[in-house]
């Protein structure tokens, strides 16, 4: 059971940093995910905690105790760092049988015969995979073998568990059913998980914290709720979920409100934004909305904020739309049920409006 | 903050992996030196001998040898032979290929094994095995000259036509080999889209499969072209006899024609025009398979639809059983009715048949007993030393991906790549003199065949070997090491147990050709360092058929046991 710390963590391929200024402080027990696009530095930054790459800056402590250090010239090699880790491609050894596999780390671990026979059945049965001790992997399925690979990761009881998107070689309704297992799994040994993957589905829904990076750098760190209703950045609320990114201008500011004029060439659509109190804000600026926070009207001739209807697709639980707004084309998801005719003039309600410096 | 004991273990950890790294750079470093010395320094000696003449630098060897009427007839006999030769052997080869992959032909289990086998006998016994049959007394002349009530022979195989067939003979299975695969795996619906568009069965095999397959086809046709360039015993065995000479062939004589002035360097000059066709055709070859990759878009599970061949499945049966017959039944008969019969030109009678000639081998003949010590000594050890190298060789390219790594495989590939004279006449030049320093000469040791076998069959170690560290993805080290495997450990738990079948499979593809090489030891070999090459060849050069057959057919029952025992080590990899 541990807290890890993540301090100032750089990796340096030669000039090009592929991982820079990293500071994650994730507390016992906790599960984080780093999510982002492929190379944007989350395997790095899990590989570096692993010990598989030294950082060029930085240091990584468990409870206080430091495993890698730059500044101090200290680094502890994977095997010392009682961490368990599960591979995209699994990595189950093709020449032991499942016994085998799991039994491995306790060989390191100075097990008795018995204990590691008992060690290795109840973690069997944590992943649901009682009396396949004798299967070899090439006789079990995508899934079995990553099962195998989750219980070899935590028979042991490391203090930490890695996880580097474990299931992206998974089918899609297996990958929905293992991400629950894996989640009940983490609370039931209430183990710390650092989790990577490029899925968003996969960090809201398993994690306690998501850290998102792109380019190295991490973008933001919050609860799936706060990252998605919050984005403190474009390339976030584009990377999480759909968002509809609409310029304006601010008229004025209060304490923790402020009002826009919104950039769509009517010059008459204004929003009232709240905002964080200390956060400053440029001139121009872009307001974010989600889909879902659109409501689209059959415009009654009246004032208000007008689009056109450019596109609708009908998907069962939703009418998803397309609608020009000034220069900007807005996605929005509405739940009404009216067919609208394209080209045709539609009143927006917006709602849930965040504000983002350009 | 981190204590201290797990500070100064973390050290010596790393030390371990640190230490092993260095000792595989160490070692791979030597073994650099090594081949420098045995590859590029021949090879040096060899380009530079062709220029020298009466020790001299001069340019007199090659106008010796394009003022000479006799280099344009064997420069034109090799053509010849490769050409018609690749291009036999490439038409069969594709047919069988075709017929087992495509087509619903029966017994296909038995055909794969059957028709791969003429590739396991080494060619110069097919060779002397087809003089059973064809040559002027053969079996088949004879049989043919008592059913036509006739004294003229059928046939007799020595001579171009005869080179020819036999080359034939013993290399369709590389283009059957080659072109199997693509064959097999070719997307189906490449040609399903061909038939829905309105091509018939034939129309799609020729638009379609026959265009998509040019690539494997003429590659393979190139392989065998060059394969049958560099072939030193077929053209030896059944060449000589008419005196039609070839390239190696003539590199051969001249080398042995002690009389002639410059003999080694005008050989040498001559070689240098052999590896120069080499080089144009392994080229062409590159070029050829460039575009390769189109056709073998992979089909998992999509396996082409089978060809009825209905009624036409005899004519298929029958062609194939006769191929079987030439190519394994006919040519193991006549060995072994050869080595039972008492002498040649007996009637085959019960009286007549004895074990004398296996007896004769082993109570007079000391030079096979040599031979069999010899061979399997030579084998054995060059393919050990062959597996060691390619360990650190195939560790440095592969996991450690050394700058200098290509260089390493080039040195590895280019005896291979090379005809096996040519690498026999570098190493005579090369060590021919005592080696400075240490003043020992390796020549008329066999410690120069050693050196021969080691460098020219280092390539399929490393072969077998960098597959098997390029298929231990990075992942099962670090899955061991996060388990709590130091360095060590998990190399020997992990990566050593998964590559055990390929270091296998390495020894037994190196130590197969070492056991049978004739070319190489033909010229390398002194008394008391025969091989079972040198000696079967001797022998039959000597007329003593009977010993000659019975020393083959012991040669050929060491190697259908040694395949047999491949296959059971590396699990049915290799061997059958």
């Amino acid at each position: 059971m541990a807290g890890l710390k993540l301090i100032n963590l750089q990796k340096k391929f030669g000039n090009n940093a592929v991982v820079d200024k990293l500071n994650v402080d994730i507390k016992d027990g906790e599960f984080v995910t780093f999510l982002g696009p492929s190379g944007c530095g989350k395997t790095t930054t899990l590989r570096m905690v692993a010990g598989f790459i030294k950082p060029t800056k930085g240091s990584i402590s468990i409870d206080g105790k430091i495993i890698s250090s730059y500044e101090d010239n200290t680094f502890l090699p994977p095997d010392k760092r009682d961490m368990g880790m599960v591979f995209q491609t699994y990595a189950v050894w093709p020449h032991m049988n499942v016994f085998k596999n799991i039994a491995y780390p306790l060989k390191f671990k100075k097990y008795s015969k018995k204990e590691t026979k008992e060690r290795v059945s109840v973690t069997l049965s944590l992943v649901k995979l009682e009396g396949f001790e004798d299967r070899f992997p090439h006789q079990m399925s995508g899934g079995q073998q990553q099962r195998v690979a989750l219980a070899r990761a935590v028979v042991m009881e490391p203090s930490v568990l890695l996880l580097d998107e474990p299931l992206s070689n998974l089918d899609a309704k297996l990958r929905e059913s293992m991400r629950y297992e894996i989640v009940e799994l983490q609370q039931r040994l209430a183990i710390t998980v650092v989790y990577v993957t490029h899925d968003q589905i996969e960090a809201m829904s398993m994690s306690d914290r998501v850290v998102v990076m792109d380019q190295g750098i991490v973008q933001q760190i919050g609860s799936p709720q706060n990252v998605y209703q919050n984005p403190s950045n474009k390339f976030v609320a584009n990377f999480i979920g759909m968002a509809n990114f609409i310029p304006c201008e601010i008229v004025n500011r209060e304490k923790s409100v402020v009002r826009v004029k919104l950039n769509d060439g009517s010059g008459k659509n204004f929003l009232t934004v709240p905002v964080i109190n200390e956060k400053d804000y440029s001139n121009n600026v872009t307001v974010v909305i989600r889909p879902e926070d659109i409501d689209v009207l059959p415009s009654d001739g009246q004032e208000g904020t007008i689009g056109t209807l450019v596109r609708q697709t009908y998907i069962g639980d939703r009418n998803d739309c397309t609608i020009q707004f000034g220069d900007v084309l807005l996605r929005v998801h509405t739940q009404n049920k009216f067919t609208l005719n394209i080209g045709e003039e539609v009143k927006l309600v917006l709602s849930n409006p965040v504000l983002l410096n350009t | 903050m981190a204590s201290l004991t797990s500070k100064s273990k973390l050290k010596f950890r790393n030390s371990a992996q640190t230490y092993f790294k260095w000792g595989v750079y160490g070692a791979g470093l030597i073994i650099f030196i090594l081949l420098l010395f045995v590859v590029i320094y021949p090879s040096y000696t060899l380009v530079k001998n062709s220029f020298i003449a009466d020790d001299h630098a001069s340019f007199n060897n090659y106008i010796a040898l394009f003022t000479s009427q006799t280099t344009f007839i064997v420069f034109r006999n090799t053509f010849i032979v490769a050409f018609w030769g690749a291009i036999g052997a490439t038409a069969i080869g594709v047919l069988i290929a075709w017929l087992l992959a495509r087509t619903d032909i029966p017994f296909k289990k038995f055909w794969r094994t059957a028709l791969i086998i003429p590739y396991l006998i080494p060619p110069f016994i097919g060779a002397i095995a087809w003089v059973y049959l064809l040559g002027p007394v053969g079996y088949i002349n004879k049989i043919w000259m008592a059913v036509a009530n006739t004294f003229d022979p059928l046939w007799v195989i020595y001579g171009r036509g005869g080179i020819i067939f036999v080359m034939i003979l013993y290399s369709y299975p590389i283009a059957y080999m080659v072109t199997l695969g693509p064959l097999a795996q070719m997307n189906p619906a490449l040609e399903e889209a061909g038939q829905i568009s309105g091509a018939g069965t034939l129309r799609t095999l020729r638009d379609i499969t026959l265009p998509l397959m040019l690539p494997s086809i003429g590659g393979s046709a190139l392989l065998i072209f060059m394969s049958m360039m560099a072939n030193f015993g077929i053209p030896a065995v059944i060449g000589f006899p008419k005196r039609y000479f070839v390239m190696t062939t003539q590199i051969f004589l001249t080398i042995l024609n002690f009389d002639r002035a410059n003999n080694l360097q005008i050989a040498a000059a001559l070689s240098m025009l052999l590896v120069f066709l080499a080089i144009i055709t392994m080229q062409l070859q590159r070029w050829v398979q460039r575009g390769k990759s189109f056709a073998i878009i992979s089909g998992k599970s999509s396996q082409p639809q089978l060809i009825q061949l209905k009624n036409k499945k005899y004519v298929a049966v029958v062609f194939l059983g006769l191929l079987v017959l030439l190519t394994v039944a006919l040519p193991v008969l006549s060995i072994l009715a050869t080595s039972l019969l008492k002498a040649l030109g007996l009637p085959f009678t019960f009286d007549n048949l004895s074990f004398v000639h296996y007896q004769r081998i082993f109570t007079e003949l000391p030079k096979a007993q040599r031979a069999i010590k010899n061979s399997f000594l030579l084998a054995t050890g060059s393919a050990t030393a062959i597996v060691f190298i390619a360990l650190i060789i195939s560790y440095l390219v592969v996991k450690l991906k050394v700058k200098w790594g290509m260089f390493l495989e080039a040195l590895v590939i280019l005896p291979y790549a090379v005809p096996g004279i040519v690498v026999a006449l570098a190493m005579i030049l090369a060590f021919v003199k005592p080696l400075p320093l240490v003043n020992i000469s390796l020549y008329n040791t066999i410690w120069i065949i050693a050196i021969a076998y080691i460098a020219r069959f280092l390539t399929f170690g490393v072969r077998s070997i960098s597959a098997a560290f390029e298929q231990v993805h990075g992942s099962l080290e670090d899955a061991a090491r996060i388990s709590g495997a130091d360095f060590v450990s998990s190399f020997k738990d992990i990566v050593i147990p998964l590559i055990k079948s390929n270091i296998f499979a390495g020894w037994f593809l190196a130590f197969s050709p070492a056991l049978t090489e004739l070319t190489l030891s033909m010229l390398l070999f002194s008394v008391g360092n025969e091989t079972l090459g040198t000696v079967v060849f001797g022998l039959h050069q000597e007329g003593k058929v009977g010993m000659t057959a019975a020393l083959s057919l012991i040669v050929m029952i060491f190697v259908v046991l040694l395949n047999i025992l491949t296959n059971k080590i590396t699990k049915g990899k290799l061997g059958f």
